[in-house]
């Protein structure tokens, strides 16, 4: 008896510990930039531009990684547009709201968020389309612009969302350049493999129009995340005689594919997704090994080393607030945290060219978006959006194949990597 | 009508609807967006597990598919309101109507499948789940979610954030009265009969298959309805909600909230809800601290939170457990004259039983009559329990017939002839846990009288006449066979020798048609025994058809009127019990005394040591 | 035959999760769900054996079967024994295996690692099908175990008990088995078991902290198919379902493996509801 009242009180300790924390909110301030040009005074009397992010930064394991390589890349961008005098003369603060990879909670704490005030200026909506699906609809409805990774197609209609903006190129548009390079190449036939999750069914089904808009056919299989040998896929796809193997997939199932590949002794020019330039073993130990005999990753340009010598000033400057903002060494692979700058600096560019923070003003500009001579930005070399299209548009050419090596610097292609 | 309200409802009993209240009212005193979107978590994760606590805490039912169930509620009502339909009760509807297709067709392998086998169909339709929505994924959003659900209205109009949370929390307690009602009412005790054994569930006259669908059904309806609240909460849909983790965190909140409870469902709600909480805040350390959590938690609440509740709310007010069954409103008089059992007389004709080769009963044939004991006795394996599998239905006969007074009780299932009745006792007394020994007796007389489950939840007054009734049979039952000091304790706990008693009062509980006794003397001491004979006299002379299976020889030359002598599936012989005792081939079968000693002093040993 | 011997080697190691449930079950009564998450630590000691530290491969096996042992045994004497009921097992055992993954996580990182064999690992033909080296060590293995479990169980005394135990831990304890360090040592020769295959597990899975679940259910389904308490029938569960994924994967597509070895699971169970091989009577009245 005595010992079920102990049981029981310290049961309600435990929950009493629970019902303590609150909302889950903290306010990051910006790192100041090192170096570089002396902060233009902001106006210190103006409202700050208010940026809410909702990362999964609590998350323990892959998906707390790459959300902390998102914000890093969000801090960078605040440091660098308030080193050039803010958005509009307003300083940029930022404000995370950690989900920790439930985008349940993230609603929650979304919407509670949007009903306090100040309302805020603008929204990362996470950085996976997963994230994206939860939070848009909610800073759409809430008349606020957000812009972000996620580039689920859904969200990329302006008619069912005016106020989002997806910072990379449509996976349509990715996959695309993926099937011309196999043209090119004198591919006439494909094999496709592809993992039943979110990135993979969405990569596949870009991959299936891409086949389309080039011509290619292609025959498309899956493979589950808990599959331990994907051989006998590799076979159904090898009796089909392609000319390329194209393959998506994160972490370890792409070893797993790799290896079974090996096995069956299939030589066959094999091309991956940009997830595998996310994926460690890629990039670390299956260098050099017969799985990447023959395989090209695709990645945007931002991924491929570039000689000091021909780096634009914008690409310095965000590396060295990068470095300041992570405080280390630079883990990830680079567009894991420039595209979130790049989204920043298009705010600043977009209110620049609005004269105005409101969202209806800024949608217009973003849609009609006037590129600079020598814009801030890095990912891609032009940012288009349009009224009938909310997936960046770039120049066609900036997801090229390129030989996976060691990360330097969060970049293939390093000499003596 | 005082007497009938004593005992209705302690005042202190509306506590539950009073915190019901406070939590309505708690967006207006004070609640913010954060506590109250909790809230709504607790009650959507409450209403699915109460629906397995109802097909696995009561009913027994390893139906483990919630997340499925809860999914297909979301993914339906999510449906409905992307398209437009967005009228919260019709969503509702909507999503438990899924859930119910859901959890009937995965309950079916149930119906032939037990335990284990069913619990893993069930619970591995979670690993299919990420498939079945990819297969639909037009209409399901596949992998990335359904988006762009529109938020709920009620009767046209659009629910403000408070609106839908007083609206989720009612439908909640509206539930959970439901299921209330109905777990403290006969169909909560048939429920727990069906949990300790099917056997003795189908022996009450209680439909084995049609109640464990039932079960399945009140399992699945929560968590439709609680997919669709889900669906409105969000006004999105990800997959990944529905995973291993949220099976996991339903079971969880079954077990440590208690699984045969209904307030337990919300006490487990509220560990999980608000326990893995705190354990995001560590970043880094979160799945330690939720491993952790979890650990902790199944080791100081492996009794549930209602296992540790129940027994020190009964401490401190006696009367505040719900009983399924009125105590009676004066103890049973003793010596009031025993009430007519309504005995008739059981003929069976030429019964063979083959079991694949083996034949287990060759053409027997048997007449048990109203106002006396007939005895069946024989050595081990010479066919009695099979015969008496066969009357009450567990068994069909290969050949031969089966009548009950004027009714042929041949190719019916055991529930019907139960109903027809036919009253059991078992070998091994099936008692089921956590019910008094009033209710346990109380529930022989449900095949005799039934309640609908509407008038149950409603608390219709057929509802309660019946449970008046019950409490008074149960009364007369137990003072019948001289235990009415027991009536309010656990049946299960109490000593073999009570435990027996207990099975014959149930089985006078309903009236019975005829009483069949298996082995009920066995493990008695000597007395038990003379004990157990008054009361079987008693019976026989109130007018009982007794049929009496025993190896005590001693005890069926004392008692019975009619013996029948059984040996290997064949009937040697049949008679009054002095010829019985002076027939030779029966003292060679049973003391193994030779032929040529007729008067080897067999007669009237008290003590059965037979072979 | 390619298809065949990798439906094959996944089984192998769908067995040996299956026999890591079955020593449990048989020996403590209860269900351990932490088991994946045992070999996927021999797994991750494997891979801080052989290329973090560059132990000698003998030394591996010695630190990973003993490593995990410890770990299982203090998983029984953590989470298990103080916990009455059984069904607060099902809790305290996930919350077991969760704690084990995200100690894993905070010790090794979130990334998959490569693991090598300890011996060479090149594709060879075999009876006409393509297979690497640790593969074939993979089938055998589980055949070893499962007939070093078998001897034990129906040859030593030790093994005797623990089915006595298992039919009737009451009797069993009344008999004088004690029935307390039958349950530990079952969970340390599970742990032991799992600490030992990771050098081959490892190769071909690779060590990532998502391993234990991709295990655990499909360690599961191989046992409920098979029978539970029976070894033989988690050989049988095992290679079955593996060979199951795989011909379906070949010869149907890979979105429907797991509906094919669900239906298939469904059927095995409304045939035998205990399983190809299990024993579970059950006595009408």
């Amino acid at each position: 008896m005595r010992k079920s009242l102990i049981c029981s009180a310290a049961a309600v300790a435990l929950l009493a510990a629970a019902c303590s924390s609150s909302s889950k909110s903290t306010t990051t301030t910006t790192k100041a930039a090192g170096g570089g040009a002396a902060p233009t005074t902001a106006a210190a009397n103006q409202p700050p531009f208010d940026i809410v992010a909702v990362l999964s930064t609590g998350q323990q394991g892959a998906g707390g990684e790459q959300a902390k390589t998102a914000l890093a890349g969000l801090q960078a961008g605040v440091a660098v547009v308030n080193q050039n005098g803010g958005i509009l003369g307003r300083q940029v603060k930022l404000e995370v709201l950690d989900d920790a990879g439930n985008p349940t909670t993230g609603s929650g704490l979304l919407q509670q968020r949007l009903q306090s005030s100040p309302k805020p200026d603008a929204i990362i909506p996470g950085s996976i389309s997963t994230e994206g699906v939860a939070y848009v609809p909610l800073a759409n409805a809430a008349g606020i612009l957000s812009i972000g990774t996620p580039s689920a197609l859904a969200l990329t209609d302006p008619t069912k969302y005016p106020y989002n903006f997806s910072m990379p190129p449509s996976q349509v548009a990715i996959a695309d350049q993926m099937f011309q390079y196999v043209k090119q190449n004198g591919g006439k036939k494909v094999a496709v493999i592809s993992s039943q999750d979110a990135f993979g069914s969405a990569w596949a089904t870009a991959a299936k129009a891409a086949s389309t808009k080039e011509g290619i056919p292609g025959d498309f299989e899956t493979y589950a995340d808990t599959d331990l040998d994907v051989t006998p896929t590799l076979q159904k796809l090898q009796a089909t005689n392609p000319d390329f193997l194209l393959m998506q997939g994160f972490g370890a199932p792409v070893g797993v594919v790799l290896n079974s590949k090996v096995k069956l002794g299939w030589k066959i020019p094999t091309l991956c997704e940009s997830t595998c330039g996310v994926t460690p073993l890629v990039v670390t130990t299956l260098i050099g090994t017969p799985q990447e005999q023959d395989f090209k990753m695709q990645v945007p340009l931002i991924d491929i080393y570039k000689a000091p010598a021909d780096r634009s000033s914008a690409l310095n400057n965000y590396l060295t607030a990068l470095k300041a903002a992570i405080g280390g060494p630079i883990t990830g692979i680079q567009n894991q945290y420039s595209f979130e700058f790049d989204a920043v600096t298009v705010l600043a560019q977009a209110a620049k060219q609005a004269n105005a923070v409101t969202t209806p003003e800024m949608t217009k500009a973003m849609e009609n978006l006037q590129q600079p001579s020598s814009p801030a930005w890095v990912t891609l070399g032009e940012y288009h959006w349009s009224s009938t299209s909310h997936a960046a548009t770039g120049s066609g050419s900036d997801y090229p194949m390129v030989v996976p090596t060691k990360l330097v610097d969060g970049q293939v292609g390093a000499p003596g990597a | 009508m005082a007497a009938g309200l004593r005992g209705r409802r302690p005042p202190w009993a509306l506590l539950p609807l009073a915190l019901a209240g406070l939590t309505i009212a708690y967006p207006w005193m004070g609640g913010g967006p954060f506590w109250t979107r909790q809230i709504i978590l607790i009650a959507v994760l409450a209403l699915t597990v109460s629906g397995l606590n109802l097909s696995f805490g009561y009913a027994g039912e390893l139906a483990l598919g919630q997340v499925a169930m809860y999914a297909a509620g979301a993914y339906v009502s999510g449906y409905f309101a992307v398209h437009g339909h967005h009228e919260l009760l019709f969503g509702v509807l909507a999503g438990a109507a899924g859930a119910l297709v859901v959890g009937i067709a995965s309950g079916v392998p149930g119906l032939r499948l037990g335990g284990w086998s069913l619990g893993m169909v069930s619970f591995f339709l979670v690993l299919l789940l990420p498939d079945i929505l990819a297969t639909f994924s037009k209409q399901t959003g596949g992998y990335t979610g359904l988006i762009g659900i529109t938020p709920a209205h009620l009767f046209g109009h659009k629910l403000t954030p408070h609106g839908f949370y007083v609206a989720t929390i009612v439908i909640a307690v509206v539930w959970l009265a439901v299921l209330r009602n109905l777990v403290s009412s006969r169909h909560g005790a048939s429920f727990l009969v069906l949990r300790q054994s099917p056997v003795l569930a189908a022996s009450l006259g209680i439909p084995v298959y049609r109640m464990k669908l039932t079960a399945y059904a009140l399992g699945a309806i929560p968590a439709g309805i609680a997919g669709a609240l889900f669906a409105y909460l969000n006004l999105f849909l990800d997959p990944a909600t529905f995973a291993f983790d949220a099976a996991i965190a339903i079971l969880a909140a079954s077990v440590l909230g208690g699984s045969a409870s209904v307030y337990g469902a919300v006490f487990g709600a509220i560990v999980m809800q608000l326990g893995p909480l705190r354990s995001t805040g560590f970043q880094h350390y979160a799945l330690v601290v939720y491993g952790g959590f979890l650990v902790l938690s199944g080791i100081l609440l492996s009794q549930g939170v209602a296992g540790i509740i129940r027994p020190l709310l009964g401490r401190l007010v006696p009367s505040s457990r719900t009983s399924t069954v009125a105590a009676p409103a004066a103890v049973a008089d003793r010596a009031e004259p025993a009430p007519r059992v309504p005995g008739d007389v059981l003929e069976v004709q030429g019964v063979t039983k083959r079991f694949g080769g083996v034949v287990a009963l060759d053409e027997v044939s048997l007449r048990a009559e109203p106002g006396k004991i007939t005895a069946l006795i024989g050595p081990n394996g010479s066919g009695k329990t099979t015969l008496l599998n066969i009357v009450s239905g567990f068994y069909g006969p290969s050949a031969g017939t089966i009548r009950l007074g004027g009714d042929d009780l041949h190719g019916r299932a055991p529930h019907a002839i139960a109903r027809m009745g036919v009253a059991r006792t078992f070998q091994t007394p099936l008692i089921p846990v956590s019910l008094t020994t009033a209710e346990v007796v109380a529930t022989g007389r449900y095949r005799r009288v039934g309640v609908s489950m509407l008038s149950s939840v409603l608390r219709l007054p057929a509802y309660w006449r019946a449970r008046r009734e019950d409490g008074e049979e149960a009364a007369r039952a137990l003072a019948r066979v001289g235990i009415p000091e027991r009536r309010d304790q656990q049946a299960a706990s109490l000593p073999l020798g009570t435990r027996r008693l207990v099975e014959v009062a149930r089985a006078l509980a309903g009236g019975p048609r005829v009483l069949l006794f298996d082995e009920v003397a066995s493990g008695l001491d000597e007395g038990d025994l003379a004990h157990l004979s008054d009361i079987m006299r008693a019976i026989r002379d109130a007018g009982a058809t007794i049929v009496l299976v025993e190896h005590n020889f001693g005890l069926v030359l004392d008692l019975a009127d009619q013996i029948y002598v059984l040996v290997n599936g064949q009937l040697l012989t049949s008679g009054s019990p002095d010829e019985i005792a002076a027939h030779p081939a029966v003292l060679e079968q049973y003391l193994g005394v030779k032929r040529s000693a007729p008067e080897a002093g067999a007669r009237g040993q008290p003590d059965g040591r037979t072979r | 035959m390619t298809t065949v011997w990798a439906g094959l080697s996944v089984g192998a190691i769908y067995v040996l999760v299956a026999l890591g449930y079955n020593i449990v079950f048989i020996t403590a009564g209860t269900f351990n769900f932490a088991n994946a998450n045992l070999i996927m630590v021999g797994v991750f000691i494997a891979y801080w054996g052989l290329v973090q530290v560059g132990l000698p491969v003998f030394v591996v096996f010695l630190v990973a079967g003993a490593g995990v042992l410890l770990v299982a045994g203090a998983e029984e004497r953590v989470a298990f024994r103080p916990v009455k009921h059984h069904d607060g097992h099902l809790v305290t055992s996930v919350g077991a295996a969760t704690l084990i993954t995200g100690v894993v996580q905070l010790i090794w990182g979130a990334d998959a690692l490569q693991v090598p064999f300890i011996a060479k690992n090149n594709p060879t033909s075999v009876l006409g099908g393509r297979v690497v080296p640790v593969e074939l060590w993979l089938i055998g293995l589980a055949l070893v175990g499962a007939f070093g479990l078998h001897a034990l169980l129906r040859w030593t005394m030790v093994g005797l008990a623990s089915l006595a135990a298992s039919e009737d831990r009451e009797a069993a304890s009344l008999r004088g088995v004690n029935t307390r360090w039958l349950g530990l040592g079952g969970f340390a020769l599970s742990g032991a078991l799992a600490g030992v295959i990771g050098p081959f597990v490892g190769p071909k899975t690779f060590a990532f902290a998502g391993l234990a679940i991709a295990l655990a259910l499909k360690g599961f389904v191989a046992m409920a198919m098979g029978g539970f308490g029976s070894i033989s029938g988690c050989v049988v569960g095992g290679f079955v379902t593996g060979l199951v994924e795989a011909l379906t994967a070949r010869w149907v597509g890979g979105t429907y493996e797991d509906l094919t070895v669900f239906a298939l699971l469904l059927v095995i169970l409304m045939v035998r509801p205990t399983g190809l091989l299990g024993e579970r009577t059950e006595r009408i009245i």
